[in-house]
């Protein structure tokens, strides 16, 4: 397993806000109930098994099974949160993603624990990064990409109170404290700052390196607005299409560059306002590293981030 | 197989047997495709299953309490529409079994859950069904234990075929269930050693019965054409605290020319060999006409289930108080 270095000074993790808003809706609502695979210590979920020994189910390793379990759940009238590392939910048991939980429109909550490469020494087996354009294509299926711990506590809670299939992608690098004030809506983006050269629209644990390089930019006398899109499905198209306004969009997120949020946007630009859309991600499978390394080698960072605006700009010109 | 001596041995379950296997040979002829075979092998334990043991109300499919019944051979999808049909779920009216595989019919090619009354969960993929099921089953222990055995009380049956067995997943499910003692689900495993491209032995030689006994099941192996040894095998899974495999050998497409034979798997629309299989059932009623088996005055399918209330929803027993709409599972 790999192991996250201390936390940093205002830094938090995402599945602590997870588990402890599932403990909370457990302690409130009897249908709620754990479904685990041998993931008990990867979901954070040890309290929660302690308080509920019997609402926790672990299926042992058997994601395909995990999922259908989950299903029949439902059909009894319980809410199943089933979480598992991100990798091994959505890869091994796509079909069943597919079938019993988005097509059948089940009310299933699935957790994509450790998502992107949070798992960066355990190498492409274990990145997460192909996950939001296996999903993305699901009818029926809401996809929630939590930026902070705040706001994971919020697509949480919004996953419990809509009756149907969820997707909430959980990270397990350390993020800071967005602060935002408006309410949790999917489908609602915020804008975290305005700006009018360029729009950077992001999601997950990459709005806060957004945030950094609109203010690297505004040294540079560019205006760069930040759009935190919270969720990938619903998308919100309104949002987009607003930032096309601008007239260049760069795309960030822990994922792979295309069929995610990029891939989204794409569609969208091209179907309405053609402008230069880069995206920053991961191009492909990436190498074995630490977390850290693979963000700052495929620039997802402040000055990585940047130098896709300028590109963009560029373009934008040309 | 000697259809003859089991007409004659148990006439009435064998009259409402034959109306699954006429209307699944009609309906698929109407069609031009689906799958014949599978149904017309599992009909006696299909039968067996719904007239004797299954819990359930056709007026009201959502009752929480009722067993739950898994297709996850999901392709011998005409079993359970003839089964909605001839039980009398108001939506399955002959007219549906008429549409089968048509457009906006409610008698799609695989059952769609959400789209049929009385289908629990989508199934085609095969093996899904068993691992849907685990989770049913793991469910009713849950409410079970909370809510106590005069609320929920029910069964969670699957029919799986050697295909739900091939797959993978349903090791999974096995394993989860063996461990989990489910007590209350019950596999009855279709054995008719038949796959699209031949015998079963082509691709698979495992010892099922021993698989299941490895996780912790409890196996018995039955002639699944004879009512009286599922009946005794259905009581005898109930009364086991393991979850419980019966493995049920059938002739697929029984009484078919094609009986046996992969031919049997997919669609038998030949008139000649309707017509023959339908003389060897002793039928001769017109075909896709509405519910020829109606059961005699008094006798229901549906058994136990309590009266639904005046407002559609059911009434839960009286010794509880009022289960407020938010908190009913």
């Amino acid at each position: 397993m790999a192991h996250a270095a201390p936390l940093k000074p205002g830094l938090s993790d995402c599945r602590e806000a997870w588990s402890a808003t599932l403990l909370a809706l457990a302690e409130a609502d009897p249908r709620v109930v754990a479904v685990v695979n041998d993931s008990v210590g990867s979901s954070k979920l040890a309290t929660f098994q302690k308080r509920f020994p019997d609402r926790l189910i672990n299926v042992g390793i058997a994601e395909q099974n995990m999922v259908g379990v989950g299903a029949g759940l439902a059909n009894g009238g319980k809410i199943p949160f089933v979480s598992a590392a991100s990798p091994f939910l959505t890869g091994r048991a796509l079909e069943q993603i597919k079938a019993d939980a988005a097509y059948s429109n089940v009310n299933v909550k699935l957790v994509g624990q450790s998502s992107g490469v949070a798992y960066g020494e355990l190498g492409p087996t274990h990145h997460s990064i192909e996950d939001l354009a296996w999903l993305r294509v699901l009818q029926n299926l809401a996809i929630l990409v939590p930026a902070d711990p705040a706001e994971t506590e919020a697509a949480v809670r919004w996953a419990h109170a809509h009756d149907g299939p969820v997707f909430i992608r959980v990270s397990r690098m350390p993020v800071p404290d967005l602060g935002e004030q408006a309410p949790y809506e999917p489908g609602r983006a915020t804008v975290l700052r305005q700006g009018g050269d360029v729009a950077l629209l992001t999601l997950g644990t990459t709005v806060h390196l957004a945030m950094a390089a609109a203010g690297l930019l505004a040294a540079e006398g560019v205006s760069a607005r930040v759009v935190n899109m919270r969720s990938l499905a619903p998308l919100d198209e309104i949002a987009v299409r607003e930032a096309a306004a601008t007239g260049a969009i760069v795309t960030v997120e822990e994922a792979h560059v295309s069929g995610g949020l990029g891939g989204a946007v794409a569609e969208i630009v091209t179907a309405h306002r053609p402008v230069p859309v880069e995206r920053v991600g991961f191009p492909g499978f990436v190498p074995t590293g630490s977390v850290e390394w693979l963000f700052e080698r495929f620039g997802l960072s402040p000055e990585g981030i940047a130098a896709a605006v300028r590109r963009a700009l560029g373009r934008k010109r040309a | 197989m000697d259809i003859a001596a089991l007409r004659a041995a148990h006439p009435e379950h064998w009259r409402l047997a034959a109306a699954i296997r006429v209307l699944t040979l009609d309906a698929v002829a109407a069609a031009n495709s689906g799958h014949s075979g599978m149904p017309m092998g599992m009909a006696d334990v299909a039968t067996v299953l719904f007239d004797r043991h299954l819990r359930f109300d056709p007026k009201a499919p959502h009752w929480p309490d009722r067993d739950r019944f898994v297709l996850s051979a999901g392709h011998g999808s005409m079993l359970l529409y003839a089964l909605l049909h001839l039980t009398g779920y108001p939506d399955m009216p002959i007219e549906e079994i008429r549409n089968f595989r048509q457009w906006e019919s409610r008698t799609p090619g695989h059952p769609e859950v959400h789209h049929t009354a009385g289908v629990e969960t989508t199934t085609g993929p095969l093996g899904q069904g068993l691992a849907n099921a685990v989770g049913m089953a793991i469910a009713e222990e849950a409410l079970r234990a909370r809510f106590g055995a005069k609320l929920i009380d029910h069964y969670t049956y699957v029919i799986a075929g050697d295909g739900c067995l091939m797959e993978g997943v349903s090791q999974e499910a096995i394993s989860l269930a063996g461990m989990q003692r489910l007590s209350r689900l019950i596999v009855l495993f279709d054995d008719n050693g038949i796959t699209i491209d031949g015998k079963v032995s082509l691709a698979d030689a495992t010892d099922q019965g021993a698989r299941f006994a490895a996780s912790g099941w409890h196996v018995q192996a039955i002639d699944g054409h004879d009512p009286d040894a599922i009946d005794a095998a259905i009581r005898a899974a109930k009364a086991d605290p393991r979850p419980s495999l019966i493995a049920c050998r059938t002739h697929i497409g029984l009484g078919s020319s094609a009986q046996g034979t992969a031919k049997a798997h997919g669609a038998l629309t030949d008139a000649q060999l309707i017509a023959e299989t339908k003389a060897v059932y002793g039928w001769e009623h017109p075909p896709l006409s509405s519910r020829p088996t109606s059961r005699p005055a008094g006798r229901r399918w549906a058994s136990a289930a309590p009266p639904p209330a005046p407002n559609g929803r059911h009434a839960w027993p009286p010794c509880l108080p009022p289960v407020r709409p938010s908190s009913a599972a």
